[in-house]
Formats: structure tokens, C-alpha cells, sequence
């Protein structure tokens, strides 16, 4: 009868509940308000996310690309970035401007990622010989139009890191996101 | 500044029985103890709003719910789980039928395991299963009924027959309870 599963359900959590080892709530308190402080004021990224809030949803004349524009209008706020991809945003230290600069120039996540892969096979080529130049031609050649290895390739010189590209990878943005950042 | 005070005692009453059904979901102990505080963390940062929930309880186990079940929580889960784990060595024994039961509860899918929990163990009717995790309630009733079935081989002395609580939807906790 189903009191025979409820008995052993309860037998199975009394038995977590007794061997249960969990920390004292002060410490978890503690442990809250630390992450807290850190968070307000450690990410300046999420002050660019919360700006870039502000002014979600308003066009860009020309900049969307053709994944953002299949992106269902309601998942367009950069609100939900996720803490994860804020804090590898941040910790690339990947600038507001860069993240809307390759997503202006219509770069879908998959090309950010093609890029970071191919940036970081360059990289373990030669770490001392990497210029932007080898980098933009490693990649350049393989994935880009024309429009784009040009705005790439300007990118480049505005001094975009292998590792933020990386970074931009690694946050998995979604094209939704990337079009809002590109609108900020 | 929110009242600790409040917090404290809600952790007090709450947290050991948060993690049993946690463990019933999950199916592991030290998983289940870190998806529940980091529960009770992100609890706190809020604490001034949920403090006035109906069911702060529910909130707490829905966090954690999806914590534990979050792909990449749960591979740092595991890893402090793993950390904390081999701090504590020493693992209570558990009887061989309640390891059945944990066995045959890991081999069922994530949703039924956790209706079947909600049901059986925190003893929430359908409507209110169906609340907590926004499924409709027909979808849960179908969870329930395919979880029981596919538990009744696996677990001994259970027979998987309709239960007449399946019917009662909208019924409180309470009352469900002393059934």
C-alpha cells in the first residue's frame, strides 16, 4: 500500500535529518552578507548590465543580427544574464563596449566561440608570436563575411584579448543577450 | 537589516527535515546538505521579503530543488560535496532497505521522484504539488501514477494501487496529513 512507501520515504529522511552535518545559520548568514558585499561591489559589470537594462528592447537601426531577430521578444532583457555569465564576463574583464562592438558587427554565439577556439589554438602555437594580425587571420579565413572580418579586424585593434574572447565564449550568451548588450 | 533572529529559528526548525526530503530527491546525502544551505544562503540575501511567504519552507525547497538539479551547480556541488565528504569520512550506516529504496528512487526520472516525494513524504496534495513546481495538475497526477508504477517492482511491500489522495486536490497539508 502507498503507507509502505510513505513509512520508508520517512524512515530515508529521518535518517538524512539525523546524519545531516550542516553549518551553524550564523554561519550561513555570514557566509550570505560576505557573497553580498562582493557581489554589489566587486562585478562593475553588473552596473553595465543594469544600465544596459535600462534601455533594453530599443532598436539598433542595423545591428541585429539574424539570430537575435529569431529570439523571441520576452528573453531580449540583458536582466537575465545569469550571475555565471556576469561574473566570466568579469572576470575576462570584458567591457560593456567590446561585448556590444562584436555584437554589432552580427556575430552569432557560435562565431564567438569558432573564434575563442581558434585564438586559443593559436595561442598554444605561439604565445610569443601572437599578434592580433595572426589571430584575426586564423579566424578571419574560416568563418567571417566580408563585413565582418572588416569590423573584426577593427576589433582587434581596439585591443580585444584572446582570453575575453574566451571569456565571451564561456558565458554562452544567448543571441537575445548579445543583441541587448550590442542595444546598450 | 533583516531580523536574524526570525532567520535563526526558521533554520532551526526547518533545515534537518529540508534535508531529508532533498535527500529523497537527490539520493545524496552530502549533495543534498549543500543545495539545502546554499538554499538557506540565497534565503537570507532575501530574507526581508520572504520572510512574510505563507510558505517560506517551500521556497526554501524549491531552491534547493533547483539547485541540486542545476547541471552546473551540481558538478560544484559535488565538488564541495566531494571536499566535505572526505572531511567526514566517516559515513553513518545506512539499513539495506532504505539503500533499496534509494536505489530504486535514482532509477526513476527527476520529476516523478520529486512529485512522489511532495506526495508521499512532505505530504503536499496535487494543486498544491502542482504550485510548487508549476506543472499542471494533470501532469502530476500522471508523474505520480508513473513514478508509483515504475517504484512498485523495485521496492518491497509496495503495491502499487491508486491512492485516494490522488483524488483529493486542494486538500491542506493538515488534513492531509492526519488522513
Amino acid at each position: 500500500m502507498h503507507d509502505s512507501l510513505r513509512t520508508q520515504l520517512s524512515e530515508l529522511a529521518g535518517y538524512a535529518s539525523r546524519n545531516a552535518r550542516l553549518d551553524t545559520p550564523v554561519a550561513l548568514r555570514q557566509r550570505g552578507t560576505r557573497r553580498g558585499r562582493r557581489r554589489r561591489g566587486g562585478v562593475a559589470l553588473a552596473g553595465v548590465v543594469a544600465a544596459v537594462g535600462a534601455i533594453a528592447g530599443v532598436a539598433h537601426p542595423g545591428v541585429t543580427s539574424p539570430d537575435a531577430a529569431r529570439a523571441p521578444a520576452s528573453s531580449a532583457s540583458p536582466a537575465q544574464l545569469t550571475a555565471y555569465q556576469t561574473t566570466v564576463l568579469a572576470r575576462a574583464h570584458v567591457t560593456k563596449a567590446q561585448v556590444a562592438a562584436l555584437a554589432k558587427s552580427g556575430f552569432t554565439p557560435g562565431q564567438i566561440s569558432a573564434l575563442a577556439a581558434t585564438t586559443a589554438q593559436l595561442t598554444q602555437q605561439d604565445k610569443k608570436a601572437l599578434t592580433t594580425a595572426r589571430i584575426a587571420a586564423g579566424y578571419l579565413a574560416r568563418y567571417c563575411t566580408p563585413a565582418e572580418r572588416l569590423a573584426l579586424f577593427h576589433e582587434f585593434h581596439k585591443g580585444l584579448l584572446a582570453q575575453q574572447i574566451a571569456g565571451l565564449a564561456k558565458a554562452h550568451l544567448s543571441p537575445a543577450q548579445l543583441a541587448a548588450l550590442a542595444a546598450g | 537589516m533583516p531580523k536574524a533572529d526570525d532567520f535563526d529559528e526558521f533554520y532551526a526548525t526547518t533545515s534537518h527535515r529540508l534535508v531529508g526530503q532533498l535527500f529523497a530527491m537527490t539520493g545524496d546525502l552530502n549533495e543534498a546538505e549543500d543545495a539545502v544551505q546554499e538554499a538557506y544562503i540565497r534565503a537570507w540575501q532575501r530574507w526581508p521579503r520572504i520572510q512574510g511567504y505563507h510558505d517560506r519552507e517551500a521556497w526554501v525547497r524549491t531552491v534547493a530543488y533547483r539547485i541540486s538539479v542545476n547541471a552546473w551547480s551540481k558538478a560544484r556541488n559535488r565538488l564541495t560535496a566531494h571536499r566535505r565528504a572526505s572531511r567526514h569520512a566517516e559515513q553513518p550506516e545506512i539499513s539495506p532497505d532504505l539503500l533499496t529504496l534509494v536505489g530504486a528512487l535514482r532509477k526513476i526520472p527527476e520529476p516523478q521522484r520529486r512529485v512522489i516525494v511532495l506526495h508521499h513524504l512532505v505530504g503536499l496534495s496535487i494543486e498544491e504539488i502542482a504550485a510548487e513546481t508549476g506543472a499542471p495538475a494533470g501532469t502530476v497526477k500522471a508523474r505520480l501514477a508513473r513514478g508509483r508504477k515504475a517504484l512498485a517492482p523495485l521496492v518491497s511491500d509496495f503495491d502499487e494501487t491508486p491512492s485516494p489522495r490522488t483524488h483529493l486536490a486542494g486538500q491542506s497539508r493538515e488534513t492531509i496529513a492526519h488522513a
